[in-house]
């Protein structure tokens, strides 16, 4: 059993270890700069960028290498996320190309729309012409007409395509106009909210106050309407262009002085980029109008220029605009007529919005600190009763080796080695906690730098794919949109709740192991005590676990949401729809489901049938009442649930175990004063412990469901032994009862997926 | 004979003004007195500069270290990181306003995080300074100078052991408006840090760390009762630069 700990320990070090040093290497927020499995030069999951898109605006879109190679990575911000001051720099000198090149097929062919009516730019007629449109200087183009628009999509010619660019600002201003670099990204990101974006972080909604005092200080920011300030992108008047370029950070964030100066550095210069571009726009009213309509179309048809987001997600919705307007959040059925219809535009509205904002923000849910002085106090209660739990196991500890059954050797064992160590655990359980959690936490937050390229273009790729989708185009119209559509916002809340579990569940778990401690002076105990100590390791471990199986899964869903994965026919956009929401249920419902496919956390094959079902709470608290059964020596065959129990019927259903035929289904009505066999014994139980639970919950060791009593002579030994203890196993039986109640109700619907699991837990010990 | 203050010797002795040497003329007639007292100012002198040399009493601090003389310290730089402060609340106020300058050293790139970590800081950090120091390391020199003045420094807890030192402080800082940029921008800003340090291995060192930003110079005509602001604040600010 140890050298079992010890070795799925090491191996599940030396496997984090292995995940962490590449990702630790990179820049945080940005992926490997190698090219990753699948990403080909200019590629992404298989698809392409625009034809014709110019190599050299490539840096800027993520997911290029060139992206990961350009200098805002090598720079002195290297090894703090990126230079995203000398990006957005970069950006805004090209932005107007980088707006015409990045937009879907119908953006462009509306860019041209203007310039081609009669006469008004004659070179781009001629162009036009040229490349195969129809159409002369005198009745213009009629962009309308499909030839027209593809000869339109094929110049690639810079020098007539500058008459199509938008006009933008600032192209070509004095440095000062733009952001100041270096600003890594790191430091935006403490200035900002983190996420899962291209560049870790997402803009704040709005300036600090003593920011917005110094930039409402900068040149023409007496032109700047006020809602600019507070709300850039709510309308009100405001320009589209001032909506873009909302790079807010909060200054109130920043620590020391120095990261203070910084910060305000940042906002001034958005603030006096807002004063330049409305005293631009008051300039040239007539390019202006252009640039705001050309906005406006983009901004309604790409969310990411919407608040800076271009920036922080590096244009990666360009991989999306070669099939056309797609994208559009349109309603999945147009005029709903009664309430089915109706509901299937709420599912699928709450579907889309909701996997925009949980997926980049998973990275934000915060940590379990076990040094927190709070919980440091309910774990010194919790200590207090390991102790008297200790002193109540040496008691049965010296008892049972008084009844001639252990060596006098095995004694000296437990009190002059478990027993010091289970002390001192209880003394250093914080502290280790605490390391383990924050080499999770450094793994996990590297491994977040690494897939938020990929989350981007989940958000991407799933709105892509199904936002178009409506009833007339899925097969099965609006009851199979419900259906696919709630079943992703379930799994999509579930992601959440599931990394909610591992805050909640960490403070209870460490808890329950300050007592557990207390049980190691007692052999038979000793196996119990150990489950709630590696089921918070592997709780812990759980969560960089579930990001890299996550980004797994945004494969899957990226490769379904660009390709049909259920046939070419109608059925297509059912299958997208059908597997993404798979996929979300999948890391969402069952993310521990997912662990189990992950042999290298201690939880599978160790701790209380963690990776079985999905509620690690319930776990617990199945492990904890089987431990009280255990005392008590009765009822075995309660609490069948996700823990200890029913890993013990699962090991007895497992193939190869060999502790006798697994269809005694409790029905040997062995002696009440069996019940010190405990946890050995249970090895042998049926099976069917769920079922068998609420009418067998360890009332005096009656009917203890020992379907094992044909095991073979240890059993036979254990039971000879248990014989002595029939009073205590009374009395405790009375604690038992509650709480085994309380396993079994939490057991019931898991007692399925715990039986499916069995073979996971074949080579288990019992 | 006017006494000559340039030089000051080691401890916690005040420091008064340098003044002039000033000359008698014909009190030392007798030659062979003028040469014992030239012998023993000689000794004196030598002793005082062996004293300087060796950095003074406890001062001893590793090859780094330049001495300083101050009332209240610090008596020593070790790389850029002053030390050696008196066991008096205004040797506390003066440790906890050369860390926060120190720290932000550090943040632009002119100190090792390390260093300021062995000097300056305490055994028992907390994790809010921990934090700090880390955003502060591994920077590059890029040219900026912010330069952190202390506005008002107040002491709102006092004891041997352990002080709490709040101050409000202006951050004025010229940096290139980009990377290469000759073209400079100047900005301010405020801000209060309130630092803890204890006394540990014969010196300050800071042990917790708050921050927030303002008041501004206008909003803080009139500070609130129980504001820091409106305790009693430290007098006698010299300034230094170390580089």
């Amino acid at each position: 059993m140890w050298r079992k700990i010890i070795l799925t320990a090491v191996v599940a070090l030396f496997a984090m270890l292995g995940l962490a040093l590449p990702a630790a290497a990179e820049p945080v927020a940005v992926p490997n700069t190698d090219p990753a499995p699948g990403v080909q030069n200019a590629t992404q999951s298989g698809k392409e960028l625009p034809k014709g898109f110019p190599d050299d605006l490539k840096k800027f879109v993520a997911g290029t290498d060139e992206f990961k190679s350009a200098s805002w990575f090598t720079g002195v911000c290297k090894d703090k996320g990126g230079d995203m001051g000398q990006y957005s720099t970069q950006v805004m000198h090209n932005e107007n190309r980088l707006m015409y090149w990045t937009a879907k097929e119908s953006e462009r062919i509306a860019m041209w729309a203007p310039q081609v009516m009669m006469s008004k730019n004659p070179a781009l007629i001629d162009a036009l012409v040229a490349a195969g449109g129809a159409g002369t200087q005198m009745s213009g183009i009629d962009m309308g007409v499909e030839a027209n628009q593809k000869a339109a999509l094929s110049i690639t010619d810079e020098s007539i395509l500058k008459g199509v660019y938008p006009n933008t600002f600032p192209l070509d201003e004095a440095a000062d106009m733009y952001p100041p670099s270096p600003t890594c990204a790191q430091d935006l990101a403490r200035w900002t909210t983190k996420t899962t974006s291209t560049w870790g972080f997402e803009w704040s909604p709005t300036p600090d106050a003593a920011s917005l005092a110094a930039m409402k200080k900068q040149p023409n920011a007496d032109k700047v309407p006020d809602a600019a300030w507070t709300a850039p992108c709510a309308g009100n008047g405001v320009p589209g262009v001032l909506c873009m370029h909302a790079m807010f950070v909060n200054c109130e964030r920043a620590t020391p002085g120095e990261d203070m100066f910084a910060c305000t550095e940042w906002n001034t210069r958005v603030g006096k980029l807002f004063g330049g571009t409305m005293n631009w726009i008051d300039q040239n009213t007539s390019f202006s109008d252009r640039l705001g309509e050309t906005l406006g179309g983009m901004m309604r048809a790409t969310p990411a220029y919407m608040g800076g987001k271009i920036f922080v997600d590096s244009f990666t919705f360009a991989w999306d605009t070669v099939a056309g307007p797609l994208g559009d959040l349109v309603a999945f059925v147009k005029d709903p007529s009664d309430v089915i219809d109706s509901w299937a535009n709420k599912f699928k509205s709450s579907a889309m919005s909701m996997t925009d904002s949980v997926l980049p923000g998973l990275a934000g849910i915060g940590e379990f600190d076990p040094l927190e002085p709070q919980f440091l106090t309910v774990y010194a209660m919790s200590t207090g009763l390991g102790l008297l739990v200790l002193a109540i196991a040496t008691i049965f500890a010296l008892y049972k080796s008084a009844d001639g059954s252990r060596p006098g050797e095995e004694l000296a064992k437990d009190f002059f080695g478990y027993l010091p160590a289970g002390i001192m655990l209880m003394l250093f359980a914080p502290s280790i906690a605490q390391f383990v959690i924050s080499l999770a936490h450094e793994i996990s937050v590297a491994l977040v730098g690494a897939i938020g390229t990929t989350t981007d273009e989940v958000i991407n790729n799933v709105s892509t794919s199904l936002g178009a989708l409506n009833d007339e185009t899925l097969v099965g119209g609006a009851v199979a949109g419900i259906i696919g559509f709630g079943l992703m916002v379930i799994g999509v809340l579930s992601v959440f709740f599931g990394f909610l579990m591992h805050a909640a569940a960490l403070p209870v778990l460490a808890v329950v192991s300050g007592i557990a401690f207390g049980m190691w002076v007692h052999p038979t105990w000793r196996k119990k005590a150990l489950r709630p100590v590696m089921m918070f390791l592997g709780v812990v471990l759980s969560k960089p676990m579930l990001f890299v199986l996550l980004a797994a899964v945004f494969v899957v869903i990226n490769v379904s949401a660009q390709g049909s994965v259920a046939d070419d026919g109608k059925l297509e956009s059912l299958g997208q729809l059908a597997l993404i929401a798979v996929c979300f249920v999948m890391i969402g419902l069952a993310p521990f489901a997912l662990l189990k496919w992950s042999p290298i956390l201690p939880t599978a094959a160790d701790s209380a049938d963690f990776g079985s079902s999905g509620s690690a709470s319930g776990e617990m608290i199945g492990s904890s009442a089987s431990m009280y059964q255990q005392q008590a020596g009765g009822g075995s065959g309660g609490g069948g649930d996700g823990g200890a129990a029913s890993r013990n019927a699962d090991v007895a259903t497992s193939p190869g175990r060999g502790t006798g035929p697994s269809d005694h289904l409790g029905g040997h009505n062995s002696s009440p004063d069996a019940s010190s066999a405990s946890s050995d014994h249970a090895s042998s139980r049926s099976g069917h412990g769920a079922q068998t639970s609420s009418g067998s919950v360890g009332i005096g060791g009656k009917d203890s469901g020992k379907g094992g009593a044909k095991a073979g002579s240890a059993e036979s030994k254990l039971m000879s032994a248990a014989k002595t203890t029939a009073g205590a196993a009374a009395g405790a039986a009375t604690v038992a009862a509650p709480f085994a109640v309380a396993a079994a109700g939490a057991a019931m619907n898991k007692a399925g997926a715990s039986a499916q699991s069995a073979p996971e837990h074949a080579d288990g010990e019992n | 004979m006017v006494k000559d203050f340039s030089q000051v010797g080691t401890g916690n002795r005040p420091v008064a003004a340098t003044g002039s040497t000033g000359g008698g003329s014909g009190f030392f007639s007798d030659r062979k007195r003028v040469i014992a007292t030239g012998v023993v100012a000689v000794v004196f002198l030598a002793l005082v500069i062996a004293l300087l040399t060796s950095g003074g009493g406890d001062d001893n601090k590793g090859s780094g270290a330049d001495a300083i003389r101050a009332a209240h310290g610090p008596t020593t730089t070790i790389d850029g990181v002053p030390a050696g402060y008196t066991r008096d609340q205004a040797g506390a106020q003066t440790a906890a306003v050369n860390f926060i300058q120190a720290n932000g050293q550090t943040y632009q790139g002119r100190i090792d995080a390390e260093k300021l970590r062995e000097v300056a800081v305490s055994a028992n950090a907390t994790d809010a300074l921990n934090t700090v120091i880390d955003i502060s390391s591994g920077r590059t020199d890029l040219g900026k100078t912010v330069n952190n003045v202390p506005l008002i420094v107040t002491v709102p807890d006092f004891t041997q052991d352990s002080a709490t030192v709040s101050v409000w402080g202006m951050g004025v800082g010229q940096s290139p408006i980009s990377e290469g940029s000759d073209k400079v921008g100047i900005l301010t800003v405020y801000s209060t840090s309130t630092v803890t340090v204890k006394w540990e291995n014969g010196d300050w060192k800071a042990q917790d760390w708050k921050f927030v930003s303002g008041p501004s110079a206008d909003d803080a005509q009139f500070p609130a009762a129980d504001s820091a602001l409106s305790k009693p604040g430290a007098n006698g600010f010299y300034t230094f630069y170390v580089n």
